[in-house]
């Protein structure tokens, strides 16, 4: 039975159709990559939007670390954002007009955290295809551990190209066994 | 290949209050995504359990907001998971990430939307078991009232 969902909140619609959220490419990390790239997103138009669903640990020391992304290798100060984040004491918001990339800052685990210990994240790249808009992205994404933060966070990408690779980042490496999981919602 | 997923897993709704909801045997997958429409009896914290664990395992950290401030808390050491603070009919979104991996502690990424509160929550269950089952509860002796749904979702992470 497939449903329809749509972002955090998953609306059941009509089931029995399926296809309406598919698994497109997954990839588990191994040998510390420094990057995982999800290229040739033009061949998924068929779809409206993206969801990245990602666990999570960097290579870096500490207990945190960043996790981001850029839009069709795009390094230029392209990407606007703004977040909330809580660490265990407070919430803060930030927010940024110009950067080189889509960016959540200390939000899963790196090296100083305890074996076996992986944030999280959901991400939604909103009407992926479309040459009309720019692109607007958001995300979930948390740690659980000695060092902790939960974080919401969207923004977009400034530019009306249709998006046909998303370039996954975290400090240093991307510790072995993480997960990256790219699925269309039509 | 595109895999079709988001594969309904389990169900409830309750026909009268219940102190606990509590799904098991469930079966390998990817991500989980508990999808609950709840009304709790009293104002009263949701706690989860995996695997009926009641090892000091449980971390979480989450932040809120009541309309006036948003304030952030974390735990560790805990013997059970919060996931928010339910006060009235709530709408509650839970991901458990990579629930059947053996190579990781259990990562929990949590949405509740209730009468007075907004909460974000990252959890974790300390332990590289495979999820096989969860139990939801309240605290305070509260209870889930009747005609609250529960809807358990498989997201497959293998094509």
């Amino acid at each position: 039975m497939s449903l329809i969902p749509f972002g955090f909140w998953a609306a059941s619609g009509g089931g029995g159709g399926g296809g309406a959220f598919d698994l497109l490419e997954t990839t588990t990390t191994s040998g510390s990559p420094s990057f995982i790239t999800f290229s040739g997103l033009g061949s998924y138009s068929g779809y409206k939007h993206l969801q990245l669903r990602i666990t999570a640990r960097s290579d870096f020391g500490g207990g945190l670390n960043q996790l981001a992304f850029r839009i069709n290798d795009v390094a230029t100060s392209s990407y606007a954002q703004h977040s909330l984040e809580g660490d265990g004491t407070s919430v803060t918001s930030d927010a940024f007009a110009s950067r080189a990339n889509m960016s959540a800052p200390d939000s899963i685990a790196g090296s100083g955290a305890s074996a076996n210990i992986f944030g999280a994240a959901v991400v939604d790249i909103l009407d992926f295809s479309s040459t009309n808009k720019n692109t607007t992205i958001r995300g979930l994404v948390g740690t659980a551990a000695t060092d902790s933060k939960i974080m919401l966070f969207s923004g977009m990408y400034n530019s009306t190209d249709a998006v046909t690779s998303i370039r996954c980042t975290v400090t240093d490496t991307w510790a072995d066994n993480s997960r990256l999981s790219l699925y269309g919602v039509k | 290949m595109p895999t079709p997923t988001y594969t309904l897993i389990d169900s409830t709704t309750l026909g009268s209050s219940a102190s606990t909801v509590t799904f098991s045997s469930i079966p390998a997958g990817g991500d989980a995504v508990l999808i609950a429409d709840c009304t709790p009896t009293g104002g009263a914290s949701l706690l989860f359990k995996i695997n009926s664990d009641s090892s000091s395992i449980y971390s979480y950290v989450y932040m809120r907001g009541n309309g006036s401030a948003a304030t952030s808390l974390a735990a560790s050491a805990s013997e059970v998971g919060f996931l928010g603070y339910l006060d009235a009919k709530s709408l509650v979104s839970v991901n458990f990430q990579d629930y059947s991996a053996t190579d990781k502690h259990k990562s929990i990424l949590c949405r509740v939307n209730t009468g007075g509160y907004v909460f974000a929550n990252a959890s974790r269950y300390g332990s590289t078991s495979a999820m096989t089952a969860f139990t939801l509860s309240l605290t305070g002796g509260e209870s889930f009232a009747a005609g609250s749904t529960f809807y358990l979702y498989d997201i497959a992470k293998a094509l």
